[in-house]
């Protein structure tokens, strides 16, 4: 069998199908030195169709990171399906497939609509995050909406985001009281600080960052939303007060984490086609 | 792995995660390791400071990491130096065009110290050839 294959600039680019196993482990072997012929420095595997990947390409892989050692080129594997990549993480061959840009397959909801399936990006998103970045477990409460009860507690800093797409227009807010922040800052660099700093600002807008970035992602892959780029800003104590947003509905999605309690806001606009 | 003594070039434009980043290459053992808050200052330090690799985020104001990137694999001194793109975006299409332009390996946030470790090791057993 042949696969599909191009070369842009310095990357050599391999689309896999949906079952990968012995067919496909035996062509590898019989293609890659032709391949290296064509003087790439990355060979990146594109795992985007594939549903299936037996033991077998296991070992070419392997087998493949050995041809390519010599020349110092490297494997990127794109595109693997969360069940595929736990697999090879189990299997120890992390190393060999060296994974990026997880398919991630959470929050199977086909809705277009501006509803509560398009949060459960940010929701997973915030606790992937928190636990990756700062080893603080969070855990999500059910949503609300702002106008029927407020939080119980003030905020003590916020990160804020505008967000924009063609059904959607508004902000995602990710507002904390000030111990639960100071909590998780210290948890992320092992520090014992007792309270909110200038210095700590920063973090909220990173954190925020992150999520956005993860949950952006899924909503214009999965959801076919088409966010863009948007950088956070950071509100501390007064400057919250004046917050600008143009807002007609908010909803709150609480989280309980083990640095205290903390939500994000996210508030919109309906003025746009769904 | 890269040696310790190895002289780091952390580019971001976030205070916090030039911290994340230095305390886990601290973690890991590196103890030196330099912090450019963009990729034009950092571009400036690479023509003189010897760096042995660079970890750089992509969003960044005056130059951006891919840009930085770009710069680095022109430039005939420079041009073989590991550099890892650390970011925030999974975007397929970045994920490709930094691959393009040739970058070592890329790291998407979060990322814990171990991850980055991996990604290091990876890079240097690459580089060592």
């Amino acid at each position: 069998m042949e696969f599909k294959t191009r070369l842009e600039g310095k990357a050599f680019f391999v689309e896999m199908p949906a079952s990968v196993s012995k067919v496909e482990s035996d062509a590898l072997r019989g293609q890659i030195k032709a391949w290296l012929e064509n003087g790439f420095s990355n060979l990146t595997f594109d795992f985007k169709d594939t549903m299936s990947i037996t033991k077998d390409f296991y070992a070419a892989m392997s087998f493949v990171k050995q041809q390519l050692k010599a020349g110092g080129q490297q494997i990127f594997s794109l595109n693997l399906k969360k069940s595929l990549l736990d697999d090879i993480k189990n299997a120890g061959m992390n190393q060999v497939f060296n994974p990026i840009g997880e398919n991630r397959t959470k929050g199977t909801s086909t809705k277009k609509k501006l509803d509560v399936s398009l949060i459960e990006p940010f929701i997973a998103a915030t606790m992937e995050v928190l636990k990756t970045q700062a080893q603080v477990d969070a855990h999500p409460g059910k949503p609300f909406l702002k106008s029927t009860s407020p939080v119980p507690y003030s905020i003590g800093i916020a990160g804020v985001i505008g967000v924009g797409s063609s059904s959607f227009t508004g902000v995602v807010a990710l507002c904390f009281p000030e111990k639960t922040f100071v909590g998780i800052y210290n948890s992320m660099f092992g520090e014992s600080n007792t309270e909110l700093t200038a210095e700590m600002e920063d973090a909220a807008g990173e954190i925020l960052n992150i999520i956005y970035g993860q949950a952006k992602v899924v909503l214009n892959d999965k959801f076919k939303q088409d966010l863009q780029k948007a950088l956070p800003t950071v509100l501390r104590g007064e400057k919250l007060s004046v917050r600008q947003v143009g807002t007609q509905t908010a909803l709150i999605l609480p989280f309980e984490s083990t640095c205290g309690l903390f939500h994000i806001e996210i508030e919109w606009t309906d003025d746009k086609k769904g | 792995m890269f040696k310790l003594d190895s002289k780091v070039l952390v580019v971001d434009d976030m205070m916090t995660m030039r911290k994340l980043v230095k305390k886990a290459c601290a973690d890991i053992g590196f103890k030196d390791v330099t912090e450019a808050p963009d990729g034009a200052q950092a571009w400036q330090m690479l023509q003189t400071g010897n760096y042995d690799f660079v970890i750089s985020d992509w969003n960044m104001p005056n130059l951006t990491g891919l840009e930085l990137l770009k710069k680095v694999r022109g430039d005939a001194k420079l041009g073989k130096m590991p550099f890892i793109l650390l970011t925030a975006e999974a975007e397929l299409n970045q994920i490709k065009e930094a691959m393009t332009a040739g970058v070592s390996n890329y790291v998407v946030k979060p990322f814990t110290p171990d991850i980055l470790r991996q990604k290091l090791e990876q890079t240097s057993q690459k580089h060592a050839a």
